[in-house]
């Protein structure tokens, strides 16, 4: 494959998936400038594990798994700038859920969603992240690097808490 | 207000929807500066470690050229001998840091790139506690070491400021390490917790917490 054809394919599998470079920098990232800057630097490592990307595997999974491992990594540095520079809660989550809200009660629930997803450490937000998702468990479990079985608990207490909080 | 999970996948469908809409508007950031910046993300680790490699390298020749100089002198001999041992050290580890560091794979399952990473700051850790600290008295060995090298006999007895210096860089290590060693009293400890300057204590133990929890849960 030439340098070209290579380039090709990447655009197209990141144009046919681009939803999951969003939807993992949307839950990692909290102001929207942070959100394409992480977006980015997924695309960019994306790129960069491409030569290496088995085509016979999923490519979804491939794709969760590297913007998952990027946007941790980019959460555990973030950590340490965000002490001295915090931005305040309720403004982080105007700003993630003003845009749509198309009636007050949605609102409220997305805003509620999105409290409960901040307050994850950063594992459990991706558990979380695939769970709302709807991927499968055996696709969680390869995600993650655990076993059908421990995904199968996991997301058990996980609606258990998200009954209990929300 | 309560949401069963109903609610909960319609308001995360609500924001899948509105990301969908953004999609073709940030996409096109995603070429550009990003793709070099990955590149370039791991080049001052790479740089400091090729240094502290080629620092090692200086004092295996310069150890073996003082103990190879002084095997009749036990003081110089010891001396070269710490300095070789130092050398290598600095060289092996620089080596084991450079080669976690660049094989990280990204497309490896999120919990075993998290070990990984809670490994190579376990190194990384270990790095600055066996090359660093030490340089309280190392620099005083390697001030010894290019006495060894010169064909002059080296006045005995040992000059007094020599003794001070070493017992003075001893107490200073000692010190680090104890500094150091609060990382090791678990998570919860707030020693444990506090500013290292460069945060490698802390984040080792964030690290460290997050894959306690999350395989135990």
């Amino acid at each position: 494959m030439t340098g070209n054809d290579r380039h090709q394919a990447f655009s197209s599998v990141l144009q046919q998936h681009a939803g999951i470079v969003f939807k993992v920098a949307n839950t990692y990232a909290r102001l929207p400038e942070d959100r394409a800057d992480l977006a980015q630097e997924i695309a960019a490592q994306l790129w960069h594990a491409w030569p290496k990307y088995d085509t016979a595997r999923s490519v979804s999974t491939w794709m969760y798994r590297v913007a998952l491992n990027v946007a941790i990594s980019h959460v555990r540095v973030q950590a340490l700038r965000n002490r001295h520079d915090a931005v305040p809660l309720d403004e982080d989550l105007h700003d993630m859920a003003g845009a749509l809200a198309p009636d007050h009660e949605s609102e409220q629930h997305l805003r509620l969603l999105q409290a409960f997803i901040a307050r994850q450490p950063p594992l459990e937000r991706a558990l979380l992240l695939l769970y709302l998702d709807e991927r499968p468990q055996r696709e969680i479990a390869e995600i993650l690097g655990i076993s059908e079985a421990n995904v199968s608990t996991k997301i058990g207490r996980l609606k258990q808490r998200l009954r209990d909080e929300l | 207000m309560t949401m069963d999970l109903d609610d909960i996948k319609s308001a995360w469908q609500t924001l899948d929807a509105r990301l969908a809409r953004q999609d073709a508007l940030q996409l096109e950031l995603l070429r550009g500066q990003k793709q070099a910046q990955a590149r370039r993300n791991l080049r001052p680790l790479l740089f400091g470690m090729a240094l502290q490699a080629m620092l090692g390298i200086g004092l295996v020749l310069l150890g073996v050229g003082c103990w190879h100089n002084n095997l009749d002198v036990p003081g110089l001999l010891a001396a070269g001998i710490a300095l070789h041992a130092f050398g290598i050290l600095h060289i092996a580890l620089a080596g084991i840091v450079s080669g976690l560091a660049t094989t990280l794979d990204y497309a490896l399952p999120v919990l075993a790139i998290q070990k990984r990473l809670r490994l190579l700051l376990r190194v990384q850790v270990l790095n600055s506690n066996l090359c660093g600290a030490p340089w309280w008295v190392l620099w005083v060995l390697v001030v010894i070491g290019f006495a060894g090298l010169s064909p002059e006999r080296v006045p005995a007895p040992t000059p007094t400021w020599i003794w001070i210096s070493l017992v003075i860089g001893t107490i200073g290590t000692l010190a680090t390490w104890l500094w150091a060693a609060r990382g090791t009293r678990g998570p919860r400890d707030p020693l444990a917790r506090m500013d290292d300057g460069a945060d490698g204590i802390r984040r080792s133990l964030r690290v460290y917490e997050d894959l306690e929890r999350f395989e135990r849960e």
